[in-house]
């Protein structure tokens, strides 16, 4: 029984490694857009 | 060299600067996560013939319903991009395929971890599992594609084909264990799980629908900005070019 609860508690490792993996990238990726949208912008604006 | 900023640019650099911040549902969307698996694995007792292999369910099932949630938000988007032709929808479409493409992930990934201990093998040429992983692969390739194509209008359209085949995959997923001769269990509903489980299996599944509702509204924020910075920086080239 031993040997099976490992197999569950690496189903939840491998489950929380992708969604906070994945929610750290998306964090990363929005603030990039960002601010290379505001840097744009501003260079915009100068003219 | 500077460029004038197009007034339809700047317009929307200025609103989606003033949109309001959905970070309240990620933290919402995170807290439903943990509590949803907290009840699960601490009130669900063994199962008779898995033991507590039973709790890979509330993991496993909650990733695949909603990587096919995402993947009819493909479909829809997609189909409305080729009707309309609107960028938004090709957008909304990218957004959720990466969203559903992570999903599917994590669904083969939880399914083989449970199929060791249960089958005796990682992995089998098994029609739900085939399927499944075809199902990753389009959008896998769907991904690829989106990243190889430069034309804006090309990559979009090209995309919602992609994206609405793969899409058609889904019901093939879903109907599988019915249709052919299989390994993998029935389709998880209340007449299929023991209904000591179903409450968990349900919370579970509207605790992970958050988190891809927030998934992919992000996504799409962050998608929206690239495209807009990209519409900036051919106006300036074209400038540059005139000047």
């Amino acid at each position: 029984m031993a040997d099976m609860n490992g197999f569950v508690v690496a189903a939840y490792i491998v489950m929380w490694v992708g969604l906070i993996g994945y929610g750290v990238r998306l964090h990363r990726v929005f603030r990039e857009a960002r601010r290379r949208l505001d840097d744009m912008s501003r260079e915009g604006r100068k003219t | 060299m500077s460029h004038a900023m197009p007034l339809e640019a700047e317009r929307l650099s200025n609103a989606i600067a003033k949109e309001r911040s959905i970070e309240w549902l990620g933290a919402i969307a995170l807290l439903a996560v943990i509590g949803a698996q907290l009840a699960g694995v601490l009130n669900s007792p063994p199962d008779r013939d898995m033991g507590h292999l039973q709790k890979i369910m509330y993991v496993h099932v909650p990733s695949a319903w909603n990587a096919f949630v995402a993947f009819f938000v493909v479909a829809i988007a997609s189909l409305l991009y080729l009707w309309k032709g609107k960028e938004q929808y090709d957008l909304v479409a990218a957004s959720a395929a990466e969203v559903g493409t992570l999903f599917t992930g994590l669904t083969l990934v939880l399914g083989s971890i449970w199929g060791r201990p249960t089958w005796g093998v990682w992995w089998t040429w098994d029609p739900r599992l085939t399927s499944t992983a075809v199902l990753f692969l389009i959008f896998v390739g769907y991904l690829a594609l989106r990243s190889f194509v430069e034309d804006a209008d090309r990559r979009a359209q090209w995309s919602a084909a992609v994206g609405l085949l793969g899409a058609l995959n889904v019901p093939i997923v879903y109907m599988s264990v019915k249709w052919w001769r299989t390994l993998h269990q029935m389709q998880s509903n209340p007449s299929t799980v023991d209904p000591e489980y179903v409450v968990g299996l349900r919370t579970n599944g509207i605790a992970v629908l958050l988190l891809l509702i927030y998934f992919i509204v992000k996504r799409y924020r962050a998608a929206r900005m690239e495209r807009l910075s990209e519409h900036l920086a051919e106006s300036a080239a074209l400038e540059g070019r005139r000047a």
